[in-house]
């Protein structure tokens, strides 16, 4: 399993691609909507996305929870690290 | 319904292309007296999305919509300066033959793999055949009606007829009219095959003797529509007319045409009706000539019996273009147009030696054309038909 550092490269540059931002928007302050243009359908598709990087499986309410970057970006770091542990 | 006392004059101020002959109308042109390439499978080799598109657009919309996208933007560009229309009287009629197969061939591959879970939430909105229409209405701000037909291989043809009818009833000022096609997968082209449909030899030779079956191909094409008092107050080019057209269907077998070409040649019949004109005022016949021994037969009986035998020059472009499939009537119908513009009938390249079993004049070289009314004829499996009648302005 990546660091956590290495981790938070690792998503900042799936982002990057998988949203067509460049990586200087992605601070844990953007948000996925108004910031990021984040749709429902480009959502999941990056849910798919990060749940098949990092091995682990986003639950189905994520969307609900998260506003911003850095909220998706702890969620990942927390559901990664209890994957490893 | 409400109907105009007065039906408009539709006419066509700007023409895109995206074509295995050419991108754009110049290239087009020229691509249409090219020599017929040698390949059963036709793709628009040098077509780039980034030009047309971003990478998160390009990654969200099937092959078929890009192409569509960029013949939408090549015929706006054309037309002139932008008409300022009411957004709510513009529309789109974007035809096509089998829309987004190829992403829903390539989801199937992952649902077989990943499972459920990892199909693309992009797929449906990537396969639906109105996603050409739906995302060139959403780039332009197109809120008036946004539609697609699909007949097979008519439904661009019947969607270059169906938005000009949008004109002249009056619900639309400005119309971009067309058709889209990228359909060649593993499975369709498998599919064309068995059923014998594809050619062997990878020759599109439209009435020739020796045809064995069409060459299938991807491509997209564009007509800008408006009112004709709004274009000439505009002081715009006007490429040409829209005069008539109809549809009908053979009701006579799920692929083969009647082979005596009698659907077809009600449709023409139709279409002159509606564009006022006797057969003796057609000029050229712009055929749907596939290269299928069925189809060349039918539509050469039709056109003998609509216009007598060897009456009027009769030109497919399809030894160039291959078959578009939804994309080809309209492909056909922005060749017509250029045919005005050159004064020239561009000729049926791949073919060598007319079948002398069909009794009509096809046009083997260009030939000299004083522009004069032309009909465009395209038929679909499902026996649907369709012909347009297009005027010089």
């Amino acid at each position: 399993m990546p660091t956590s550092a290495a981790l938070s490269q690792q998503l900042l540059v799936l982002t990057a691609e998988q949203l067509s931002v460049p990586p200087p928007q992605l601070v844990p302050d953007a948000s996925l909507g108004d910031d990021l243009g984040l749709d429902s359908l480009a959502a999941i598709e990056w849910g798919m996305s990060i749940e098949d990087t990092f091995g682990i499986s986003l639950p189905e309410d994520t969307m609900e929870h998260v506003k911003t970057y850095g909220d998706v970006e702890e969620l990942v770091q927390r559901l990664a690290a209890k994957a490893q542990a | 319904m409400r109907l105009p006392a007065v039906p408009r004059r539709v006419v066509v101020t700007g023409l895109g292309v995206v074509s295995p002959a050419g991108i754009g109308l110049e290239a087009f042109w020229k691509g249409l007296q090219a020599p017929a390439p040698l390949r059963r499978e036709r793709t628009v080799e040098d077509f780039d999305p980034s030009m047309w598109l971003s990478g998160k657009e390009a990654r969200h919309l099937d092959r078929f919509t890009h192409l569509a996208i960029a013949a939408a933007q090549l015929a706006l560009d054309d037309c002139g300066d932008r008409p300022a229309v009411d957004p709510g009287r513009a529309g789109v009629q974007l035809g096509t033959g089998i829309g987004g197969v190829g992403t829903l061939e390539a989801q199937v591959t992952v649902l077989a793999a990943r499972g459920p879970g990892r199909v693309s939430p992009f797929t449906i909105p990537m396969v639906m055949p109105n996603a050409g229409a739906a995302a060139v209405s959403l780039r332009h701000g197109f809120r008036g009606p946004s539609e697609t037909l699909t007949t097979a291989c008519a439904a661009g043809t019947h969607s270059v007829a169906a938005g000009a009818r949008m004109v002249a009833d009056g619900r639309c000022d400005l119309v971009l009219a067309g058709g889209a096609e990228s359909s060649m997968t593993p499975t369709t082209v498998a599919a064309f095959t068995v059923m014998t449909a594809l050619s062997k030899t990878g020759l599109s030779r439209p009435f020739d003797t020796g045809r064995d079956g069409f060459c299938i191909a991807e491509g997209a094409a564009v007509l800008v529509l408006e009112e004709r008092g709004a274009a000439l107050e505009r002081g715009v080019r006007i490429y040409g007319e829209i005069l008539g057209a109809a549809s009908t269907c053979d009701a006579h077998h799920m692929t083969a045409p009647s082979p005596d070409g009698s659907g077809a040649a009600a449709c023409m019949r139709l279409a002159l009706t509606d564009a006022e004109l006797k057969s003796g005022d057609i000029c050229a016949v712009n055929a749907h000539g596939t290269s299928t021994p069925l189809n060349d037969a039918a539509e050469a009986a039709a056109v003998a019996a609509v216009f007598g035998p060897g009456e009027v020059p009769v030109t497919s472009i399809k030894g160039v273009t291959g078959h578009g499939l939804g994309a080809a009537g309209a492909l056909e119908a922005a060749s017509v147009l250029l045919s005005f513009v050159h004064r020239m009938l561009p000729p049926t390249m791949g073919t060598t030696e007319v079948d002398p079993a069909l009794n009509i004049d096809v046009v083997l070289e260009p030939r000299a054309f004083e522009p004069g009314p032309t009909i465009s004829n395209s038929f679909g499996f499902g026996g649907h038909n369709g012909s347009l009648i297009i005027g010089p302005a």
